[in-house]
Formats: C-alpha cells, sequence, structure tokens
C-alpha cells in the first residue's frame, strides 16, 4: 500500500468547506433523540455533560489532525499500515472499515425507524433502505466532490430549523434547569460518554485530510465545525430540559422530534412529519461519507478501483439493512456501537498519535524523512 | 445517451415505487375524529365516545358520533371501525374529553395511549366531563351544526383569551411526569342545553380529587402564567369609598377588571418549616364599576387598588388552603421547593406528604392604571 497519497488537484475541495463536513457528519440520527439516554445518567444537569462531550470532541479533534499532520499527505489507513506494520495496520484499517460500514448501517436503521414509528408504520424495510442506498449511490458515482457538495447543502438547507425551537421554547419553564451541579460529577460524566453516539462523525477526517486543498486551515476549521455543532447540541438539549419535565423526558425516544410536535403553522398543523422527512438531508452526508470512507479503506488494502469497491460494499451493506429489527434490537445495537465508538473514536487516538510520534522520532535518529513509500 | 436514458429511468422508478408503496389516505375515505370522549360502564369497561367530521356534502348534518365499549381504547377503535363505513383516522383529532368518574379512577392509561400515538398532536385539548361524555356528545344541539368544533373553540377561545388555565396534552402530561406540580384541566357541563365550562378540576398525580370555580381558574392562571390579558369580576367591600351619588342598596363594590398585566414570583424562605413567598404584581384597567364612584379622587383608586388586593389575598389564601386540603399542588411550589434546595431527592410521593405542611404568604400588589376613557 502507499503511504502517501496525492490526489488530483480536481479532485480535491477547499479547506473552509471541512466546517460543513465535520458539522454534517455530527448531525444525523443521534440529535433526534439524545436527550433522554444524556438525561438518565445527569438529570437536570445534562447540559453539563453536552459541554463536557464537546470539549472532549475539540481535544480529540485536535489530536487527529495533530496525527494527520505528521505525514504531509496520508489517511489514517496509510498512516497506520506505516506505523503497525503489514499485518497489525490492516487489521486495524479492517477495523476501521468495519466500523464505517457499521455506522452506515445503524444510521439508516434508525433513520427508517423514526419514519416507521411516526409516519409509515406500513413502509416496508427494503424499500427504504432501497431509496437511501440508491441515494447515496448516487453521490458515490459523483466522487469525494459531490458528496462534499451535499454535506454543505445539507447544512446550508437545514439551518431554518434551528429557528423552530422557537416554538417549545415559548412554554420553557425555566426553573427545571435548577439547582446546578446536583448531579455528581461522575454522573456527569457519565453523560458526557452518552453523547459518543451523537458526537460521532467528525473522526472523517482522517480519511478526507489528503483531499483538502490548504493544510494549514484544516485545524481552524475542523474546530468551527466542532463548536458549531456543540453550541447547537447545547441549545437543543437546554430547550429540551426546559420544555419536558423530568420523567417526561425519560420516557421520549426522539426528544428533538417531539420538540417540534407542537410547531404549527397555519398551512402546515403537524410540523414535524415535515421535519422527519425533512431530515434524509440531513442522513444523506453522513451515509455518504461513511460509505466513501470504508471504500478508501477496502480499495487502498486491495489495491481496487474504488468504484467497484463502492458498489460491492453498497450491495452487502443492503443485504444486511433488509433484517428486520425491533425497538430493543435496534437500541441494544446502539449501546453497542455507541460503545465500540467511544474507545475507537474517543480513546483510540491518542495512541494513535503516541505511535506516530514515536516511529517519528525512530526515523529522525536514522536520518530518514516519514512516511517513506513501501513497496 | 444510452447510460443517460437508463439512470433517468431509474430516477423516476424510485418516487413511483415509493408512492406506491404507502397507504394513500384519500379524504373522502377518512373518518376524521375530531373529538373524543370516554365514560366508565357500569362493568367496568370503557364506553368511546367519537366524533367524526363529515366530509359528504349530501349527509344530513357535518358531523356522526359512533360509540363502542371495550376494555382498551385502542380495541374500542377496532371495534368502532367495524361500525364505521370509513376508516378512522385521529390526526384532526382536538379535544378528548373524560368523564369525572372516569378521571377520579385514574387518568394516566387513557392519556398515555393519546401521546403515545405520533398521528395525536401534543396540542390537544383534554377535558374533564361533569357526567356523561356519551350524552353529551349525542347533545341535540340546534345553535350549531358541529359539537365538536364547539366544544374545541369554547375551550381554545377561553384558554386564549386567558379566563381559564391551558390544559393541552403536552401540558397535562408534563405536569403528571413532574414531581413537584399537578396537572388540572377544564371542567365542562351540560346545563339547559348548553355546553359550558364551569372551572377546573384538580389532580393529584392522574386521579381527580376536587374543583375549582371559575375565579379561582383565574387565580390559578394568574400564579402558572405571566397574564397579558384576560378580565375578572370581583365584589369588594365599599370602607373608604367616597361616592359620587348615596350608593343603592348594598355596601358592595363590584368592578371587572380587564387587560390584565402580571407576573408572579414564588420564593422559598424557608427550608425546614417550608415557608413560601408568592408575589403578584398586577397592573390592570377598570372596566367596570356598579356604583358611582368618584375615580378622579386619586384617594379613592388607591382604596379600590387596596380593597382587591386585600380581597385578592384573602381567596387566593383560602384557595391555596383548599388545594392542601385536597394534597394536590397545581401551582407548582414543589417545583421551586426542588429548585431551591440542593439533593431534596424529590418523588411526587413525598412532595403530596409534605405540601399540607406547607405555608404560603400571599402578597397582592395590584394597581389600576387606567379607568378607561370617561371620568
Amino acid at each position: 500500500m502507499k503511504v502517501l497519497i496525492e490526489p488530483k488537484p480536481h479532485t480535491m475541495v477547499n479547506t473552509f468547506l471541512l466546517f460543513f463536513i465535520v458539522h454534517s457528519m455530527q448531525i444525523g440520527v443521534g440529535i433526534q433523540g439524545y436527550q433522554r439516554i444524556i438525561y438518565l445518567e445527569a438529570k437536570h444537569d445534562a447540559w453539563i455533560s453536552v459541554i463536557l462531550g464537546g470539549i472532549a470532541t475539540a481535544i480529540v479533534g485536535f489530536v487527529m489532525v495533530k496525527t494527520m499532520d505528521a505525514y504531509e499527505s496520508s489517511d489514517l489507513f496509510g498512516i497506520q499500515y506505516d506505523v503497525m506494520g503489514r499485518w497489525i495496520g490492516n487489521f486495524l484499517n479492517f477495523l476501521f472499515v468495519l466500523y464505517f460500514l457499521g455506522a452506515f448501517h445503524i444510521i439508516v436503521r434508525n433513520y427508517i425507524e423514526v419514519i416507521q414509528a411516526w409516519i409509515f408504520p406500513e413502509v416496508p424495510n427494503w424499500l427504504l433502505a432501497l431509496t437511501l442506498v440508491y441515494l447515496v449511490y448516487y453521490g458515490l458515482n459523483g466522487g469525494l466532490r459531490t458528496i462534499v457538495g451535499v454535506s454543505f447543502f445539507s447544512v446550508v438547507l437545514s439551518l431554518w430549523l434551528i429557528l423552530m425551537l422557537a416554538y417549545p421554547f415559548q412554554f420553557a419553564n425555566w426553573n427545571y434547569l435548577f439547582p446546578i451541579l446536583e448531579s455528581s460529577l461522575t454522573e456527569i460524566a457519565m453523560g458526557a460518554k452518552q453523547m459518543t453516539f451523537t458526537a460521532i462523525g467528525f473522526e472523517i477526517i482522517l480519511v478526507i485530510f489528503p483531499f483538502l486543498k490548504e493544510k494549514e486551515k484544516v485545524h481552524k476549521h475542523m474546530q468551527l465545525g466542532l463548536l458549531f455543532t456543540t453550541v447547537l447540541y447545547l441549545a437543543l438539549m437546554v430547550v429540551s430540559l426546559a420544555y419536558f419535565s423530568g420523567g417526561q423526558l425519560e420516557r421520549t425516544i426522539w426528544g428533538t422530534l417531539s420538540l417540534f410536535k407542537i410547531v404549527r403553522f397555519p398551512f402546515i398543523e403537524r410540523f414535524e412529519y415535515v421535519a422527519i422527512t425533512f431530515w434524509i438531508l440531513l442522513v444523506l452526508p453522513n451515509l455518504m461519507l461513511y460509505l466513501w470512507a470504508a471504500t478508501r479503506g477496502v480499495s487502498r488494502m486491495l489495491n481496487k478501483k474504488e468504484k467497484k469497491v463502492g458498489w460491492i460494499l453498497l450491495a452487502i451493506i443492503y443485504l444486511t439493512l433488509v433484517y428486520p429489527l425491533n425497538r430493543t434490537q435496534i437500541n441494544m445495537m446502539n449501546d453497542y456501537f455507541a460503545k465500540g465508538a467511544f474507545y475507537l473514536i474517543f480513546g483510540y487516538p491518542f495512541l494513535l498519535y503516541a505511535a506516530v510520534l514515536i516511529k517519528k522520532k525512530f526515523l529522525r535518529k536514522k536520518g530518514g524523512a516519514n512516511a517513506e513509500n513501501h513497496h | 445517451m444510452q447510460k443517460t436514458i437508463t439512470r433517468l429511468t431509474i430516477l423516476l422508478l424510485v418516487p413511483i415505487l415509493l408512492i406506491g408503496c404507502a397507504d394513500p389516505k384519500t379524504l373522502e375515505r377518512m373518518g376524521l375524529i375530531t373529538t373524543i370522549g370516554y365514560d366508565l360502564t357500569e362493568d367496568g369497561k370503557i364506553l368511546t365516545t367519537m366524533v367524526l367530521l363529515q366530509i359528504d356534502p349530501e349527509a344530513p348534518q357535518n358531523f356522526a358520533v359512533l360509540t363502542t365499549k371495550a376494555d382498551t381504547t385502542k380495541g374500542a377503535r377496532i371495534k368502532a371501525d367495524l361500525k364505521s363505513p370509513k376508516k378512522l383516522q385521529s390526526g384532526q383529532l382536538r379535544v378528548a374529553l373524560f368523564s369525572d368518574e372516569i378521571v377520579k379512577k385514574g387518568l394516566v392509561t387513557l392519556a398515555d395511549t393519546l401521546a403515545r400515538d405520533p398521528a395525536i398532536s401534543d396540542l390537544t385539548y383534554l377535558a374533564v366531563v361533569e357526567g356523561n361524555v356519551n350524552k353529551m356528545l349525542n347533545m341535540e344541539n340546534k345553535k350549531f351544526s358541529d359539537i365538536s368544533q364547539l366544544i374545541y373553540k369554547e375551550l381554545d377561545q377561553n384558554i386564549k383569551g386567558e379566563t381559564i388555565p391551558s390544559a393541552t396534552l403536552q401540558e397535562v402530561m408534563h405536569d403528571y411526569y413532574s414531581d413537584g406540580i399537578d396537572p388540572s384541566m377544564p371542567i365542562l357541563k351540560v346545563s339547559n342545553g348548553e355546553i359550558q365550562i364551569t372551572g377546573m378540576a384538580l389532580i393529584k398525580r392522574d386521579k381527580m380529587v376536587g374543583k375549582i370555580g371559575i375565579e379561582d381558574s383565574f387565580y390559578l392562571k394568574l400564579i402558572n402564567d405571566r397574564y397579558t390579558a384576560g378580565s375578572i369580576e370581583m365584589s369588594i367591600s365599599n370602607e373608604g369609598i367616597k361616592y359620587l351619588q348615596q350608593p343603592e342598596g348594598t355596601d358592595k363594590l363590584v368592578v371587572v377588571l380587564d387587560t390584565i398585566r402580571s407576573n408572579s414570583h414564588i420564593n422559598l424562605i424557608n427550608k425546614e418549616k417550608l415557608e413560601f413567598d408568592l408575589k403578584i404584581k398586577l397592573n390592570t384597567r377598570l372596566m367596570e364599576i356598579n356604583q358611582a364612584v368618584d375615580l378622579k379622587n386619586p384617594a379613592n383608586l388607591k382604596q379600590i387598588d387596596k380593597e382587591l388586593s386585600k380581597k385578592m389575598e384573602d381567596d387566593l389564601g383560602k384557595f391555596i388552603a383548599k388545594t392542601r386540603e385536597l394534597g394536590t399542588d397545581p401551582f407548582g411550589f414543589g417545583e421551586i421547593y426542588r429548585k431551591s434546595v440542593r439533593d431534596s431527592n424529590m418523588t411526587a410521593e413525598k412532595w403530596h406528604e409534605m405540601y399540607p405542611e406547607s405555608k404560603v404568604n400571599v402578597k397582592i400588589d395590584l394597581e389600576i392604571v387606567r379607568t378607561g376613557v370617561v371620568e
């Protein structure tokens, strides 16, 4: 495998778009109902957990970009291969491919469940999955620049949804936020850990890095994207805590969607139907980028053409999606995935960075530049 | 060219497949439930009454009433479907009525099915009916063409006009699942062939324990919400008031206040002895007065202000004492306690034990800021 990647200039994207990529990757199905799982741990101090979670993403994001900076132009797969050697490196690469595919599966699952629970209980899995998979296929066909375009529009076109928070805002009772810091620090930290499922997505930087034009601006746009997400999550959490009573929030699976239930316009009475169907726009960039990342991994490991690999992966994942799961199973799957993702995204990058630093030092002693191309 | 055509075909095929798969909901074939009512039968089952909107222009009246008896509400729905020529849909549900008998036994399982159904809006009004809901909905009414519209508009108008507190599904569920506040719901009653709002039902957890009249409903709203409009009639003693003419007959002075602006503050001033300060500030306009009082005289106005404040304090004191006796807290003093006392570990049971022991100091500061356009 080639460690260094030299993408052709016309396939690269402007670095400021990283803001949109990171933000759109983080916003997905998690945001539809993260309030409850955090509330269960941290009670009405859940908003502090959200801030803690945001800080954690900023730190991990920083380490990730630092890791990438150590190489001139490489991605996660190349770096792991370079640092850990062929066997361990490729094993880890395989693990990450599985993770990306798993994330894809989980997102589609959850989105389909929302559609079935809220709007169309009778529409079959296979059809909804087919629609999403087809749209992803479309993006994948266009290549990275198309996908980044989708994530840009996903953010821009959904910003107005934030305004809808004004409706639950009127019913908010701020007493529910007090007393501040009643939960213990461990509870708040556990709440922050529960943010994993909602906060992940920014790890896409590990794969997309070589395709960014101005490498020196990566830090800035990465952090801005993460900050924007954190602020949004925080606002949503504060409104939810004030709008729902505690016991009610514990029973509300999709807190954000339930907030939309009271939005009412003269021309549309039940706004949540619009919000839920509109959500496909928020979910699409996630799916496209995750599949693109998995495709990159496989094609780099096996040295095969990306397009073919992408189709095959898409076909395989479609087959896994057709298998029906019930609410409990989906919940369990989300939990396991979040647990795994916690170690992989919030723990492992530190290890990787340490390994990269050691390798760098070791090579410098020998006087060689890092990241030589093996084979 | 060939490729473009294939792609276009696929692109067209997907929406067609999607539209074809969802269950079509033709308006003419739907029975839109606008009001639902629950009674308890003698054998302990639930008698469900549904008012449907008729869209048929040739129908003799534009609503139809269906009645079924079953163990569960959804069971009633299935049975009702067997009686109905049209598929029943609850997306247009505006009002859910519960007989007082049923609310005395417990409301939550019934309200919960409403909250669980994504088709039902969170802004559906809930109300208690004194007597038989089924009879009320089957009532002959020559004044209004549609009984469900009548009930909905009556509730809506009075809630929006701020005569009574609002009780939507969201608010009732919110208060039920909150530890320091109890829900309350408007009471409807049929008298002389008219449907009338007679006050509010006080609910402890989910069981009706008492009721209050319209005047106390006004006070309840005064404490819970910030008033911006609304009006009330009050009678006070005429001590210290100078008249233009000799008053006729009574020594009572009756005034009508409107365009009320108010805000209320509740503070916990003693944690151990459980003592609250309730301060309400009101700015109002004097609309009507039943005696010829010299309103040019500032001392007179001041005296009226004072007497009104005193009267309100007395009434509120009695009202709070009544709720204390019933052991239900519709004002949310418990939330103030939970908010002010760290690690209170508040539960509804605990608060229901504590509340009757509490003391509330009511302080009203009323000011008549306008007296109309003539003097």
